[in-house]
């Protein structure tokens, strides 16, 4: 299925055209059962058309409603769901994945002189999490709409009758989705760097999809809480931001935020990557200030969580808050000036190429300058003030979104076109289309900013006479149907593609840039192998030639040449190797493989060593365990704040949980824990038998600990104890156990005339072991909801943890684990420490409340 | 251009051309809002000149003339990247600084007694303003040269208290009272939006400010206004019982329950009060309920009503509780 060697083939060109990824194997299966990164780097292209066809039909409509200040399409509700799904498919479907895990995909590994990401088996669970998703909103649109505005707000998101719990949970997938390939990018790009190319000599490229990978690794997993606890909150009512049952909807804001400021940064930051290479590339010169270039797209990705409360600069935030990120958010403009500042002079003194791509990036340096410096208007507290919330912002984030990550997108796509497919595209329509992308984006979002300047609120329908202005039929001139035209789509590349066919000659791998680029690499192995030439000396010859050390095609090069000036003590011969081995003949691959370990059963076919599959793995589990205790962070953090608002819930609803069953379990979790760090150490040592007793304990102590949870929730649910609206009141609670106990007629008749005293007696009554010392306040549910809430998501933790433990169990049965191999047991471990460590603290928050 | 292009439209013969740009200024806030505004707006015109102008001019210059051309050029320069780090940082910091202190004089509420203090409620899709002398209105009247401080609640969901001419905004937050404050300095109408979408009709939520000349015209206004203006005393009785709140607490159907006794009846009962008299209740019952509800609480197996309800001295007038009488008259009656 895999046809990573495939593409080696190729490179070895010849008259016949020859086998690629693309033709190694046809059928829809060889497609989706795929590990190749680049055919799911396809695949992620293929299904972001869509979305983006999609959602762009929906701007499309909502420009039309526009057209005229009274006109009446569509009805203001459909129009409030138009918007709704524009903004959420755009986000979530297109820009998210649209550069990291479609482009990403395809090129990371090859910059990396890489035969795979990391994880491929990952990388194609993440393409289907991104379908799942997908499905779910287009269920939303079935099961009546999305109408919260992308922003998704309570109390307006958990009332609306429309399909917020489709939407909800299809962004959730989506999220998993993006933390996959965020895992995925992080590990490939940290642990499966050919050895002689360190930080300083990676590809600006690389740099930013590090960043965004960080980004979307450390800020996802709060988008999935966040619409988790939406999700309960509209199922349940348990009442976390629902002001009406104690809770504050402003929290909401601040987790939503925590995620969707980071999530721009995820738009913009692949974008500006992309674009240091194509301006590199078409300058035909290094890029100036790397070093800065690098630095500030890292400093963007920290940045990007210190910001968030911008986007609540009118909510009644204190102003010492505004201030402080008001402030912070103006650093952001730092990193921002110093690209767009080096970007222009590396066009100093080049060799410029007006070539597509090109154009693309010159129209994005541009774009983007303008979307950066209306973001200046909305960073200053005073004119944020008027401007919030209005069309000003909607033109800020698509001069930003649309004006520069579509146009970054798009410039990639034709930059890695022929590279992906092997053809070129036709470069005199490109160059058509890519010229044009600044004027003709004016009439579109230039119109906004005035709106926005002149007060008018963002999602108005009708427009108020107070605000016309230049009136939306300047913002519906940009819905002209010749300006739907493919530029607007991801489609050029296809269209050019089609029209060469008939008379262009298909240039193949070998005759591609690549393929020369690769050649040129193989020739500089075979020089070294026969010893007429050094590395060295060949490395400093191409050193003094005027060429990007950058550009993806010639990192090879690159990262030889500096491997060879700056690392004296790096073998320049093993990072040829691992090129080479990736991307050219196949007569060197297995000279590499007999050397590493060819015949360990266990190495995949990606990595070099079993130690760096180690390392890669452990790194991953790593990664993956930051993204649960980030997950689980938003949960305590909403405990907190609620905790904090309505401490009396938390004295209440704590009596009726058992401290008993609760320690237990505790004593039960770390006795597993115990276990499974034997097992671990059993397989180091190779005591196949105790690792097998080891693993089994481990399991029964799980299997345990869900009996006793199962125990505890069936008395619960018995007992009425239910989150949110489920909840029974204490007076019916007694009401219910006078019933059962056949208590006398007299009893019953005094809890239903609500006898303050004798429903206060009657449970302590009746509920032995629970002394009840706190009187019941309001929406005691909510304590169940966040009880029911968290130690369900461990246990869901806790039946996964069983579900692998089986699988390693299966696997020590087989005999695969060994003092060499020994990962699975591992890793399994290190999330079974994990599971545990959560309940340690979930254990006191909940049952030991004083 | 298409700008100059545009087709007339009956709806677009009032345009006002300075909408292209902020809207007239008719706060105290609004001449610093724009001073501000237009200054970064000329900063950024000059950065974006100077990108553009330049990127320009070295595509233009450095357009690859031959497969042959050099390239040259240094690959980085401290100087240069310190100073477009510094001189921006010296720019974003005075932005900031000038920015927050134009946010604290708007988020400042003024301290003394003689500004107007008004309740603003918001829900889906209406705003009601209630003033000191408990008039409640649909329009937002305010006099012009005064301080007014606005107290904004939500009844629902989020919405947004938004005059684009006051240059001020905020958010209305159910569940928690948000302060926001004004000076007007011009008379005239303008217009109140929400700007927070709230669901179906939010394009439709707004309100109209009436700015009066000063405060005595202010005060006029607010003397005179009578919403129950051509009403007849029950129904009108029944406005006011509906507009000041009652229904919170009682209710005229006779269910119980309440958070107060029930009104069905409350005319000629005889009740029980905590301190243990007894009298047939009538409208002098009812006015004193209402200026001094603790005077006489009634007694009800299981029910705890004393020190449950304000007081309404100031915020009720004679007339309205004449109204209120009757209406209480006409449902006790059946």
């Amino acid at each position: 299925m895999t046809s990573t060697s495939v593409i080696d083939k190729t490179a070895q060109g010849g008259d016949q055209e020859p086998e690629n990824f693309l033709t190694c194997a046809s059928g829809v299966k060889s497609w989706l059962g795929t590990l190749d990164h680049k055919r799911i780097g396809i695949m992620y292209l293929i299904c972001i058309t869509f979305a983006f066809t999609a959602a762009g039909l929906m701007a499309l409509v909502i420009r039309s409603e526009l057209f005229y200040p009274d006109q009446q399409l569509v009805s203001p509700s459909t129009y409030n769901q138009l918007f709704t799904l524009h903004g959420a498919m755009m986000v979530f479907l297109f820009i998210i994945p649209g550069i990291p895990a479609a482009l990403g995909n395809f090129v990371i590994p090859m910059m990396l002189g890489a035969k795979d990401v990391a994880f491929p088996k990952l990388n194609l669970t993440s393409w289907y999490l991104w379908v799942t998703g997908a499905v779910f909103f287009v269920c939303a649109l079935g099961f009546g709409g999305l109408d919260t505005g992308w922003t998704l707000y309570p109390p307006y998101s958990t009332t609306t009758s429309s399909a917020v719990v489709l939407s909800v949970l299809g962004a959730f997938i989506l999220g998993f989705s993006s933390i996959a390939t965020g895992i995925n990018f992080v590990v490939t790009i940290q642990k499966m760097r050919p050895e002689g190319m360190g930080w300083f000599q990676m590809p600006l490229n690389l740099w930013a999809l590090y960043a965004t990978a960080l980004m979307q690794v450390l800020a996802t997993p709060v988008l999935g809480i966040t619409v988790l606890l939406l999700f309960v909150e509209h199922t349940l009512h348990i009442g976390i931001f629902d002001p009406t049952l104690g809770g504050d909807p402003v929290l909401f804001q601040h987790f939503f935020w925590f995620y969707s400021h980071p999530a721009v940064y995820i738009m913009i930051v692949p974008a500006m990557g992309v674009v240091s290479e194509l301006i590199t590339t078409f300058s035909r010169k290094p890029v100036f200030g790397y070093r800065f270039i690098a630095y500030s797209s890292v400093s963007l990705a920290l940045l990007a969580f210190l910001v968030w409360g911008h986007h609540m600069f009118v909510s009644g935030q204190s102003a010492l808050a505004n201030m402080v990120f008001s402030a912070l958010t103006f650093t952001v403009a730092i990193p921002s000036a110093i690209k767009v500042f080096n970007w222009t002079a590396t066009l100093y003194k080049g060799d410029i190429r007006l070539q597509t791509p090109m154009l693309y990036a010159l129209s994005f340096l541009i774009l983007f300058t303008i979307g950066g410096l209306t973001g200046l208007f909305l960073a200053i507290l005073a004119t944020d003030v008027h401007l919030h919330d209005t069309y000003f912002v909607v033109a800020h984030f698509h001069y930003v979104m649309m004006g520069s990550g579509l146009v970054a997108f798009l410039g990639a796509l034709h930059y890695w076109w022929p590279k992906m497919f092997g053809r070129m595209y036709n470069e005199l329509l490109g160059q058509d289309r890519g010229g044009r992308r600044v004027h003709r984006l004016q009439p579109d979002v230039l119109p906004a900013v005035h709106r926005g300047i002149a007060g008018h609120a963002a999602a108005l329908l009708r427009l108020p006479a107070a605000v016309h202005g230049v009136s939306p039929v300047v913002d519906g001139r940009g819905v002209r149907p010749r300006r739907f035209d493919p530029d607007r789509c991801a489609q050029p590349p296809v269209v050019a593609a089609q029209r060469s066919e008939g008379t262009g000659k298909p240039l193949g791998f070998a005759g591609s840039r690549v393929g020369r680029c690769v050649a040129a690499v193989a020739l500089q192995l075979r020089r070294r192998r026969s010893g007429s030439r050094s590395v060295r000396h060949g490395a400093r010859r191409m050193g003094r030639q005027p060429r990007s050390r950058l550009h993806p095609e010639r990192e090879g090069e690159g990262s030889l040449r500096r491997a060879s000036q700056e690392d004296r003590r790096a073998e320049p011969w093993r990072a040829l190797r691992t090129l080479v081995t990736n991307m050219t003949a196949t007569q060197d691959a297995p000279a590499s493989h007999a050397e590493h370990g060819h015949h360990d059963p266990h190495l995949a076919h990606h990595f070099d060593t079993p130690a760096q599959q180690f390392d890669s793995g452990k790194f991953g589990i790593w990664a993956f365990l930051l993204t649960e205790i980030l997950f689980f962070s938003g949960l305590f953090c909403a405990y907190v704040v609620y905790r904090y608002l309505h401490p009396e819930i938390f004295l209440y609803g704590h009596q009726f949980l058992d401290v008993t069953w609760g320690a237990i379990n505790t004593i039960v979790l770390i006795c597993s824990s115990l276990t499974a760090a034997w097992a671990v150490r059993n397989a180091q040592l190779n005591q196949q038998g105790w690792l097998k007793i080891n693993i089994i304990l481990t399991i029964l102590c799980a299997c345990a600990f869900m009996g006793i949870k199962a125990v505890e929730y069936n008395h619960k649910i018995h007992e009425g104890l239910l989150p949110g609206k489920y909840y029974v009141a204490e007076a019916e609670r007694a009401a219910r156990h006078a019933e059962h106990s056949g208590a006398a007629a007299t009893t019953h008749d005094a809890m239903t005339t609500h006898d303050a005293p004798a429903t206060h007696d009657a449970p302590a009554a009746e509920e032995s072991a629970h002394a009840v010392h706190y009187a019941e306040p309001e929406n005691a549910g909510t304590f169940f909801g966040i009880y029911f809430c968290m130690t369900g998501l461990h246990a869901f933790h806790v039946l996964v943890g069983i579900a692998v433990f089986l699988w390693v169990l299966m696997r020590a049965f087989k005999g695969h684990f060994g003092p060499t191999y020994f990962a699975a047991v591992d890793y399994a471990a290190l999330y079974w420490h994990l599971v545990d460590l959560i309940w340690i603290y979930l254990f006191p928050l909940l049952y030991l409340i004083h | 251009m298409g700008l100059l292009n545009i087709p007339s439209l009956p709806s677009m013969s009032a345009l006002q051309p300075q909408d292209i740009w902020m809207p007239e200024q008719a706060s105290t806030f609004a001449a610093n809002v724009d001073w501000l505004f237009y200054g970064i707006l000329y900063i950024c015109i000059f950065f974006f000149v100077l990108v553009t102008a330049l990127t320009v001019y070295f595509v233009v210059k450095y357009r690859r003339k031959s497969p042959m051309q050099e390239t040259g050029g240094p690959t980085h320069n401290w100087f240069l990247e310190i100073t477009w780090c510094a001189i921006p940082l010296a720019i974003v910091g005075w932005m900031w600084f000038e920015g927050f202190r134009g946010f604290m004089e708007m988020r400042s509420s003024p301290k003394g007694a003689d500004a107007l203090r008004v309740i603003v409620n918001a829900q889906k899709w209406s705003w009601d303003f209630t003033y000191p002398n408990g008039a409640m209105t649909n329009e937002l009247h305010v006099p012009a040269n005064q301080k007014v401080v606005l107290s904004l609640n939500s009844l629902d969901v989020l919405h947004a208290f938004y005059v684009n001419t006051f240059r001020t905004k905020m958010d209305v937050v159910p569940g928690r009272i948000n302060e926001i404050w004004f000076e007007p300095t011009m008379a005239g109408e303008f217009m109140l939006q929400c700007a927070e979408y709230c669901g179906d009709e939010h394009s439709r939520m707004r309100a109209k400010v009436i700015v009066h000349e000063d405060k005595a015209a202010f005060d006029a206004w607010l003397d005179s206004y009578d919403p129950y203006k051509g009403l007849e005393p029950i129904p009108a009785g029944k406005l006011v019982f509906e507009s000041k709140g009652c229904t919170q607490c009682h209710n005229v159907t006779g269910a119980a329950g309440g958070i107060g006794p029930t009104l069905k009846g409350v005319i000629g009962r005889d009740r029980e009060f905590m301190d243990g008299t007894k009298m047939i209740t009538d409208g002098n019952y009812v006015r004193e309920s209402v200026l001094e509800p603790q005077a006489k609480v009634v007694k009800e197996p299981g029910k705890q009503y004393a020190g449950v309800m304000p007081s309404y001295k100031g915020r009720i007038s004679d007339k309205e509780i004449g109204f209120l009488v009757e209406y209480l008259t006409e449902v006790s009656k059946n």
